[in-house]
């Protein structure tokens, strides 16, 4: 399988970065690379799908974004899980779980 | 979802700020993800190029970003709001109109709505209304009032309210002084409680306290305008305000400047406790108060309901004669404390009012709606471009819908504005009332929130109604039929919404005639009532010699002197003194009467007036057998009454009851019938015949009475002539004299009134689909401008031309008129009560109504389509 090209099924790109954002704020860029290293190379997340998720995200106060200083010292805006998100994540992880599960049993036995 | 709005306002007007946010960001990952590509030994022009490639253009983000923050949204609500007003803007005229009219007819939903508002919504002038409800003591055909005795009762023995306030929903007016300087002022009365149940704070000194309703020197309270009348002297309290016969009250405090009086729509100006009121204190018949209570913390009102009705049980167990058979009635107070049966009638009255007006409104916004749909027949071509550009037919209807919401809107806000403005500025207003002198209004019909939601509901339904068809239409592109070059011109489809429009139009505005007809009509019946008396030429004046103290010997001699002193008047032909006069007072008293001979149960009580001889003649009213009261009629000689002609029929059916015997309030009395007179009206113009009783003034000495008179000429010249000889006898003029055009005038004021507003009403809707069916039977001609041009070509003759749009406006204008009057008929069935003598197919209305109407949509549509008739055929065929 190579490492760059798989799509993500629609809606769990929201749950990978609240599941990224669950452990400390991030900007952009470093919720990416995080998302790519952690799955082994395998997933790889799209600018162009990334930051309109970001800002879907945060106009539903799931996340929410300040401005602050990256490690190179660069103005960055970090992104944070809100209450609501954090509620939000175990929502949508326990749907997932029920999903994949689910769908694996089919799998197995069809 | 605050956060979501907050973000996409930001995010639509302050495009810019976020636009650089997004920039930064992006502009961030970039460098980051370049450093990471260097770090990993990639040349820097290399990294920056595969980093480029990698990560799309930044343009390309943006939009995705902007579809997805939902700026688009907003964004194209904005586009659609500016292009929409450049859109009215261009096409000034057309949409001048349409906003006007829609501006009036707002402004007229929002009066209507106002006055709904303040007459049946808004609470009375209180601390927490809600807490507040009206009791009423109901029994079948009486009014639902309560005596002063039984307030008392109620006041002290519940356990349902924290305090039960009564006031007697009367006004008099009178001259009244207060530190020297005169003024003639309203004045009302209400319970010691009263300020103190409604939660009112005075805003100088102090309200009245427990007790003061019984105290010998009452005590008065100024409301705001009183107090401002005489100077707002702030050290007013302890002071004095002296009537007529030097009746004086001290001044306990001043009322806030909400509190205008406690009877709705007057303004007073002085209130007393109920000890200011010349009413008894001690007879449970006499029936006075109104009451208003304030419910305990945690009653409901079922539970207050049910401890009034045990109460009413004790009191009708103690006092069977006065109380039995009463019911509790318990609902939220509102400013009306009428019984509910007036309650409803006002609910009526207003529903009524509020669909006429809603009828103007739907005539308007057809009108609007016809105007814009000729808008979209100008811009097929332009919507067609859009559409074959991509434009989503969501979309194209989306932006046609903001113009009619942008104009609904603007005629919205114009209107309310206007009604606002009115309100604010007539809620207190003085009228003069013929024989009652002039009295001050006061009603809150000013608008406030709730009028505020109503209206922009409104505002919600007229676009959706205005902008519907037109979106419907216009947006509904026939790319392929564009290209070929016929869709552009006309189409079916539409002259069928068109039509649609007029006949609605048409319809509405033939009911609204059809009221306008039915409130002449029943009008006029009342005109023509047959009085059974002549109102022409007669005038009268209130005499009290109370305040005289004659002995009844000496008071009858003043009567005397009286009528002698007013035959003297020149033009003055007959004289008389009366209790009652017809039509001046809706309520006569009554007493209980039962017939020689009948069984003992049947005690009927009949309406009294007392009169001397000379009433009959004066009035007019015919003797029809047996003689009328003369000076052999006194106190020493066997009692004799006057009945009249319904009484002689419904007790003496086909004898003679001349010296028949009744006996009178318990058999305490026995009078033998001496005459019967002509039947007349008594208490108001619609009230069916019924029986009457006259006493003898010799028998029935009374110190207030009416001196009447009848006179050559003009009844109003001799009123002051009138009030002069009063004065010349020795006694006082209390109110001024009054001529019987004037209570006949006030009789019909509600009918004329509201003929008077249904036909401005009639009237503006009238105006409305006139402008309406003008526009568009223009429009449907200039659509066939092109075959009239080959019709002309091949040998029509204006004569053909005309007939064909004739012809069609006569359909149109057939159906809506037939539509209209169908309607017409079912709400003359449903409203048939509150007319005096309709039947529920009034032809004398409908047939002129539909003639008219058929007639006025004719000469419209000639109007309109005379431009195009006389056109030669070459300039027809060219024009299109």
């Amino acid at each position: 399988m190579t490492a760059s090209r798989l799509e993500l099924p629609q809606g769990t790109l929201d749950l990978l970065i609240l599941r990224t954002l669950a452990l400390e704020p991030q900007h952009g860029w470093a919720i990416s690379e995080r998302i790519h290293q952690i799955s082994s190379k395998v997933l790889q997340v799209q600018q162009g799908s990334l930051y309109p998720a970001l800002h879907r995200l945060e106009r539903r106060s799931w996340i929410k974004s300040r401005w602050g200083a990256s490690e190179n010292n660069r103005r960055a805006k970090y992104y944070e899980l809100t209450a609501r998100g954090r509620r939000q994540l175990e929502a949508e992880k326990t749907a997932w779980e029920k999903l994949t599960a689910a769908v694996a049993q089919i799998l197995e036995t069809g | 979802m605050l956060n979501d709005l907050r973000l996409r306002f930001r995010s639509a007007f302050k495009r810019s700020a976020v636009e650089d946010d997004l920039n930064d960001e992006l502009r961030f990952h970039f460098d980051q993800q370049v450093a990471k590509l260097v770090a990993s030994g990639i040349p820097v022009a290399d990294a920056r190029r595969r980093a480029h490639l990698a990560l799309g253009t930044h343009d390309e983000i943006r939009e995705q970003f902007r579809d997805a923050s939902g700026i688009r949204f907003l964004e194209t609500l904005l586009q659609d709001f500016r292009y929409g007003i450049r859109m009215l803007l261009k096409n000034w005229r057309t949409a001048s109109i349409a906003a006007f009219s829609l501006a009036v007819a707002m402004a007229l939903s929002v009066a209507a709505l106002s006055v709904f508002n303040g007459v049946m919504l808004r609470p009375p002038v209180a601390t927490a209304p809600e807490q507040l409800v009206s009791i009423f003591a109901t029994s079948p055909g009486e009014e639902a009032h309560v005596s002063y005795p039984d307030y008392k009762y109620y006041r002290d023995h519940n356990h349902s309210f924290s305090g039960v306030a009564a006031f007697p929903e009367e006004i008099s007016q009178g001259p009244m002084t207060v530190g020297g300087l005169q003024e003639t002022g309203t004045i009302e009365s209400a319970s010691d409680n009263y300020f103190e149940v409604m939660g009112i704070r005075p805003l100088l000194g102090q309200f009245f306290a427990p007790g003061d309703d019984e105290k010998k020197t009452p005590e008065a309270i100024l409301t705001y305008s009183g107090w401002k009348r005489w100077g707002a002297d702030p050290g007013i309290v302890g002071k004095t305000v002296v009537f007529r016969r030097g009746r004086t009250l001290t001044i306990v405090g001043v009322a806030p400047k909400n509190f205008t009086g406690v009877v709705f729509g007057f303004s007073a100006d002085v209130i007393t406790t109920l000890a200011g009121n010349s009413r008894t204190f001690t007879d449970r018949n006499n029936r006075w108060l109104c009451l208003t209570a304030r419910l305990s913390p945690g009653i409901t009102r079922q539970h207050a309901r049910a401890e009034m009705q045990a109460l009413l049980g004790q009191l009708a167990a103690a006092y069977p004669k006065a109380d039995k058979d009463r019911s509790a009635v318990v609902t939220p107070a509102t400013v009306l404390s009428e019984d509910p049966d007036a309650r409803s009638t006002a609910e009526l009255i207003s529903a009524v009012l509020i669909a006429i007006v809603l009828m103007v409104l739907l005539i308007a916004c057809a009108n609007v709606a016809n105007l814009l749909l000729g808008l979209a027949t100008g811009r097929k071509q332009e919507m067609l471009i859009r559409a074959a550009l991509g434009a989503s037919r969501r979309r194209l209807m989306r932006q046609l819908l903001t113009e009619s919401a942008t104009l609904c809107t603007l005629g919205g806000i114009a209107g309310f504005l206007i009604a606002s403005a009115t309100l604010a500025r007539f809620w207190q207003f003085s009228a003069f009332m013929s024989y009652m002198g002039s009295f001050n209004f006061s009603a809150n019909f000013r608008t406030n929130s709730t009028v505020l939601l109503m209206t922009i509901a409104l505002i919600f339904i007229a676009s959706l109604a205005t902008g519907l068809t037109p979106a419907i239409y216009a947006s509904a592109t026939d790319v392929a039929g564009a290209l070929s070059g016929e869709a552009v011109i006309g189409g079916r489809r539409k002259s069928y919404v068109r039509h649609a429009l007029v006949v609605i139009q048409v319809a509405v505005c033939t009911l609204v005639m059809v009221g306008v007809g039915l409130c002449m009509r029943s009008l006029q019946n009342l005109k023509d009532v047959n009085l059974g008396f002549s109102t022409r030429n007669l005038a009268a004046i209130m005499i009290d010699l109370r305040s005289n103290r004659l002995s009844e010997a000496q008071g009858l001699n003043s009567y005397n002197q009286l009528k002698q002193a007013a035959l003297q008047l020149g033009g003055v032909q007959s004289s008389s003194l009366a209790l009652e006069l017809p039509l001046v007072d809706s309520d006569w008293s009554t007493d209980g009467i039962r017939v020689e001979g009948s069984s003992a149960a049947q005690w009927t009580q009949i309406p009294v007036n007392i009169v001397d001889g000379d009433y009959f003649s004066t009035l007019g009213i015919p003797l029809l057998r047996g003689r009328t009261f003369d000076s052999s009629d006194t106190k020493n000689a066997p009692e004799v009454v006057v009945i009249n002609h319904n009484m002689a029929e419904t007790y003496w059916p086909g004898a003679d009851p001349i010296g028949k015997q009744l006996h009178i309030q318990n058999g305490t009395r026995v009078v033998t019938v001496a005459g019967v007179v002509g039947d007349s009206k008594y208490n108001t113009l619609d009230e069916k015949v019924h029986p009457v009783i006259y006493y003898a003034l010799g028998q029935h000495y009374l110190p207030q009475l009416l001196l009447t008179v009848r006179t050559r000429g003009n009844a109003s010249l001799r009123l002051r002539p009138l009030s002069e000889t009063v004065e010349h006898v020795g006694l006082q003029v209390d109110s001024p004299p009054f001529t019987l055009h004037d209570v006949m005038y006030f009789s019909l004021l509600l009918p004329i009134l509201t003929l008077r507003v249904v036909t401005a009403l009639g009237a503006l809707a009238l105006m409305l689909a006139i402008l309406g069916l003008y526009g568009a039977v223009f429009y449907s001609v200039n659509e066939r401008k092109r075959e009239i041009g080959i019709r002309v070509a091949l040998g029509a003759q204006p004569f053909h031309l005309l007939k064909l749009f004739l012809q069609q406006t006569a359909i149109i204008s057939g159906i809506g008129v037939s539509a209209g009057l169908f309607l017409g008929i079912a709400a003359t069935i449903l409203f048939r009560s509150q007319f005096y003598r309709i039947s529920p197919v009034e032809w004398q209305v409908l047939i002129p109504v539909a003639v008219a109407m058929v007639l006025i949509s004719m000469a419209i549509a000639y109007a309109a389509a005379r431009r195009w008739i006389k056109v030669s055929p070459m300039e027809a065929v060219r024009h299109t």
